[in-house]
């Protein structure tokens, strides 16, 4: 079985957003509600300053903060790694929102649910027509769940997650500059396995414990 | 959570382009019931990013669709007074009665003067599609040239210096680094890999591969931000001095460390001509060709005798000619440059001189001048050093001295469409297999490049400047403007009365241009433009149209548009500058038009037919194309939509594959290895020795003292090499207005139209930079401003404007920054409405604040900040 992760190339990042955006499209998202962010600062002082920028989303934590202060078992690591949330079993306490300690988390109700692009203006299409195709179920707790959907249907038709993109996170296919890279973590000969090895992957607050499945590279 | 599937009826993925900026990548969308839910990029295409990656902006193109605010019917003023603040008081009407009167109005003043019409154009292609397209229609109306089309997206901000010199250097609208091959590049004011310029993902995935392959990246920028951001070094340099380093390398090069690539400069540029002591080339009294020195048989000869190896042709040496003293012009160039010491041009850039010369160092030694790359099987030069520029370093009034000095030192070295140095986009467009359509570039006057396709105006041959003018941007005088200034200077009318323009602009017709706001001092636009009847094709109410605008006419999308030409002639600024293949993409509609909304190529075809030039225009467009198929052509009389115009013409670009490609939604073919690197299979020569500004220069002085001409304009720029020239805004830095605002491009916005899309905004608003005006930390500190604090920019004509302060390390404490065109306050846009700050009208719109030479506008202004 795959323990699968993701490697974000910061050297090649140029913050375009397009995973932020992406991802807001793959999972008809509302406004206000992101599974992709990229954080913007800088480090040093004038004139050897330099910009620091760090897309950032779920990291699929396989001893996760959130899986242990879930109350009602709803939050679960699976077998692959993927962090998931089963909205049957979530009662919305809010309790995983409260422990993720990289603040990955949504509560999602009617208020979210409400929100409109165009404010005022009713709901758009697309809006509506994604309320059908994806889902999401009021009073519970939303987060990326590495298009654990694309990934499942791709294997199911003998795609390898990573290599082919129906198989792979929306956000990774997204990435104009390649500067995301899925992939299985326990195979030594994957791509993400070589790039943290040979560009010494660094894991997000490493200090947190929770053993993230994403790694940064410079 | 699982998709459910169960009233779906339809979910297909349509191959078109994308339409946000003016790139054009390959996108494909998703439509689900009809409506459009995902776009991405294409991964089959090496048109923009990785696979089927896109930026963020074009990912979220999909707003464009479901734009509600987007208009849907035609729409006329009611009100007749116009301007900034004044209700238009809307009234919808038919498409019968608007182009009635439309065709009526046009008709009119075509019995009176054509040229009383001026054609708006814009550099984005959410409205946009056929880009060159436009400047002929006009030409169908009898409008005689370039200067009757005002721009609007990147305005004059962008573009007149640049393309200038990359039609005369590279016979290309853009310039890039080769990031296949190369080793170190200088980018100047550009971002160009970063998310910026031409074919913005496409380099932005080819610089990535060559930042991981281990490039050293230098940004000259006034801010660390997108590009400087990402370089391996970013040198903080205040705005508009870049010449001057420029020149100091290039002094470096020569005078300082004598290394050049001479077969380069023997073989390739103009710098073997002969000059007589007034700088002007000696000519063939018969042929008027410039003659040359071949040092083998010692004798003077035609630029272009067979006779002579390049090795042969002399850079050096006094000569006489007809008992003239005459000498090769580099020898005026090596002299020149002596001025330009490191010292000098630090005092001037605040780049520091060690960096001066630790730049230049590296850059000779990474040129490797000598050495040569076998690729494909042919061996080329092999310099990978690349220094290019663009918006933000060519956009002041002494824009072409820094555009100059920017090539100059590649032109030094060799590197210029060589393996690893700076590309124009191929010149060339080979035919499509079994196709006919093709454009070559051809060798013009005094061996220089003339491009295979320019828009608007051909950079080469060049024309004196002369009067009187005819036409409301005056380019008789003002020659190498790609798009002129004068419609926007604010002593328009003086400038008209005194070279003899006559006919005062009446009518505006064109495309979803804002150039009310995005160009200068707002107040000026609106006073030039206020007295026309202002026709736009356009998907919402902008600020030009709430300010001016009498009809405004509901335009489609590119996600609604069939439009089968977007991309065919776009080879010298879109695709891939680099190794890579042809590939050229349609506009392919992935849903049907909102409300009664209609291709602006259908309305201009429309309205044509109506003013009775239809059949120049279809003439216009059958000898651009250069069918010779009858069959094929439009015949007088046709009346044919864009779509039935593309069921011949594709036949003829496209021969048998044209269902191929339509199906596919794009065309593919290889393009050969010499045609990626042309510079050495072609037999021109670089203008690098700008010798015609003599000519211009004494013309111009011809004319202001015969017309008695009075307005300031810095002269001394026409000369034929680059040098240093003081930009207007430091003109007007003292005690009071004591620092430079400037404005650069955030990656998530395409000038106006991006601040409407909900999805960019709300990302907008976690960028810290996008919506605020940046200031250093330091600077800020000491002025007692701090993050979140609302400050005012003021020029020194009562010109101000409100914005949040950001503060930052990575900015130089001379400057203010803002990204472009914020600041909107337009009815019909309403996510737009209150976004960020407008940079661009606090830029004084006299004509001092102007490029002489190319109209570009000084995008630094002087001004004082404080807080309320």
């Amino acid at each position: 079985m795959p323990r699968w992760g993701m490697v974000i190339d910061v050297k090649r990042c140029i913050a375009c957003w397009s995973c932020t955006i992406a991802c807001k499209e793959e999972h008809f998202l509302p406004p206000g509600v992101f599974f992709n962010r990229v954080l913007i600062g800088e480090t040093g002082k004038f004139p050897s300053s330099s910009k620091l920028i760090y897309p950032i989303l779920c990291n699929h934590c396989s001893d996760a903060a959130c899986v242990e202060a879930c109350p009602t078992g709803a939050t679960y690591v699976r077998e692959d790694g993927i962090v998931a949330v089963d909205d049957e079993k979530c009662v919305g306490c809010r309790a995983c929102l409260v422990s993720c300690p990289y603040q990955q988390r949504t509560y999602y109700d009617q208020k979210v649910k409400d929100r409109e692009y165009f404010p005022g203006q009713g709901k758009t299409e697309m809006e509506l027509i994604g309320e059908k195709l994806y889902p999401l179920k009021v009073g519970t707790v939303i987060k990326c769940n590495f298009c654990a959907e694309r990934v499942d249907d791709g294997m199911k038709k003998g795609l390898k997650p990573g290599e082919d993109e129906d198989a792979t996170p929306a956000c990774a296919n997204a990435c104009p500059v390649n500067a995301r890279i899925f992939g299985d973590l326990d195979d030594p000969d994957s791509e993400i396995s070589r790039l943290i090895m040979e560009k010494k992957g660094k894991q997000l607050r490493k200090e947190f414990g929770t053993e993230p499945a994403v790694y940064y590279i410079d | 959570m699982t998709y459910k599937t169960d009233e779906i009826w339809e979910d297909k993925w349509v191959n078109t382009t994308c339409g946000v900026c003016y790139c054009g990548c390959a996108a494909r969308v998703r439509v689900v019931n009809g409506v459009p839910v995902k776009i991405e990029g294409i991964s089959e295409s090496t048109m923009g990013g990785t696979g089927s990656g896109l930026c963020g902006k074009g990912t979220a193109g999909l707003m464009y669709y479901h734009d509600p605010n987007r208009i849907k019917k035609p729409l006329r003023r009611t009100n007749p007074e116009k301007g900034i603040g004044v209700d238009p008081k809307w009234k919808e009407i038919e498409w019968e009665e608007a182009l009635d009167e439309i065709a009526t109005r046009m008709k009119k003043i075509m019995e009176d003067d054509p040229n009383k019409i001026l054609f708006t154009n814009q550099t984005m292609r959410a409205s946009d599609g056929p880009h060159n397209h436009p400047y002929f229609y006009a030409q169908a109306y009898g409008v005689k040239n370039n200067g009757n089309f005002i721009i609007g997206g990147g305005s004059l901000h962008c573009g007149n210096a640049a393309h200038m010199l990359g039609g005369l250097i590279h016979g290309a609208w853009s310039i890039a680094p080769d990031w296949r091959y190369t080793k170190y590049v200088l980018k100047w004011g550009s971002s160009k890999g970063t998310g910026s310029g031409h074919s913005a993902m496409t380099n932005a995935r080819l610089r990535a591969d060559a930042v991981r392959r281990g490039i050293h990246e230098v940004v000259f920028d006034p801010m660390g931000n997108f590009a400087g951001g990402k370089a391996t070094e970013w040198v903080a340099i205040l705005p508009g001095t870049d010449t001057a380093v420029g020149l100091a390398i290039a002094n470096y090069i020569l005078n300082t460390r004598g290394e050049i690539d001479e077969l380069y400069l023997k073989a390739k540029t103009n710098f073997v001509y002969l000059i007589r002591e007034d700088g002007t080339f000696i000519r063939d009294e018969k042929s008027d060709k410039p003659l040359v020195f071949d040092s083998k048989e010692g004798k003077i000869k035609e630029f272009d005798d067979k006779s002579i190896a390049y090795e042969d042709f002399a850079l050096y040496g006094d000569y006489e000619y007809k008992g003239e003293k005459v000498r090769p012009c580099f020898m005026a160039l090596k002299e020149h440059l002596k001025q330009f010491t490191p010292e000098w041009a630090s005092e001037i850039s605040t780049v520091p001189v060690g960096t001066i010369l630790k730049v230049a160092k590296n850059w000779v030694d990474n040129a490797q001048i000598g050495s040569t790359i076998t690729i494909e099987g042919k061996t080329f030069p092999y310099r990978p050093v690349s220094s290019v520029t663009f918006r933000g370093a060519q956009g002041h009034s002494n824009g072409i001295h820094q555009v100059a000095a920017i090539d100059l030192m590649s032109q030094l070295v060799g590197a210029e469409d060589v393996p690893g140095g700076t590309m124009g986009w191929p010149s060339k467009r080979r035919k499509y297999p079994g196709g006919q359509y093709e454009r070559m570039p051809r060798i013009g006057k005094d061996g220089v490049l003339i491009p295979a396709v320019f828009y608007s105006h051909d950079p080469w041959p060049v024309h004196i400047p002369s009067v009187p003018c005819d036409n409301n941007g005056c380019v008789n005088f003002w020659t190498h403007c790609t798009l002129s200034h004068i419609p926007y200077v604010k002593e328009r009318d003086y400038i008209h009365e005194k070279f003899g323009m006559g006919s005062k602009p009446e009518m505006i017709f064109g495309i979803a241009a804002n150039f009310i706001i995005s160009n200068s001092d707002w107040d000026v636009a609106v006073e030039n433009f206020k007295d026309c009847f202002v026709v736009q094709n356009d998907l919402w109410v902008n600020e030009t149209d709430q300010a001016i605008g009498d009809i405004i006419l509901p335009d489609v999308s590119y996600l609604e548009k069939d439009c089968w030409s977007s991309e065919i002639d776009a080879f010298f600024f879109s695709g891939s500058p680099s190794n890579e293949d042809w590939y050229v993409h349609m506009q392919q509609p992935v849903a049907k038009p909102i409300g009664e909304s209609r291709f602006f190529m259908d309305v201009y075809i429309d309205v044509a037919h109506r003013v009775g030039v239809l059949d120049k225009f279809n003439e216009s467009l059958n000898n651009y194309y250069g069918i010779t198929d009858e069959e094929l052509k439009i015949k007088p009389g046709e009346y044919l939509n864009w779509k039935q115009i593309g069921e011949r013409f594709m036949k003829w670009v496209y021969g048998d594959d044209k269902e191929k490609v339509e199906k596919q939604g794009f065309a593919t073919w290889h393009k050969p290895i010499e045609d990626v690197y042309w510079r050495w299979n072609t037999e021109s020569r670089c203008p690098v020795y700008m010798e015609f500004l003599i000519h211009d220069r004494r013309a111009v002085d011809k004319i202001i003292e015969d017309t008695g001409f009075e307005l300031e304009m810095d002269l001394d720029q026409y000369t034929p090499m680059p040098s240093w020239f003081v930009p207007t805004s430091y003109k007007e830095l003292d005690n009071e207005y004591d620092l430079l605002a400037f404005s650069y491009r955030d990656i998530l916005h395409t000038n106006n139209t991006t601040f409407q899309n909900p999805y960019v905004d709300e990302v907008s608003k976690m960028c810290p930079y996008t919506f605020t005006i940046t200031l250093n930390a330091t600077l800020a500190k000491e002025r007692g401003m701090k993050d979140g604090d609302i400050i005012w920019l003021e020029n020194k004509y009562g010109i101000k404007e409100n914005g949040i302060v950001k503060t930052m390390e990575a900015q130089s404490p001379k400057v203010v920054g803002i990204s472009g065109q914020g600041g909107l306050w337009a009815d019909g846009r309403p996510i737009a409405k209150g976004k960020g700050s407008n940079f661009c009208k606090l830029l004084p719109s006299y004509l001092r604040h102007y490029d002489p030479i190319t109209g570009n506008i000084e995008t630094a202004v002087a001004v004082k900040i404080y807080k309320d």
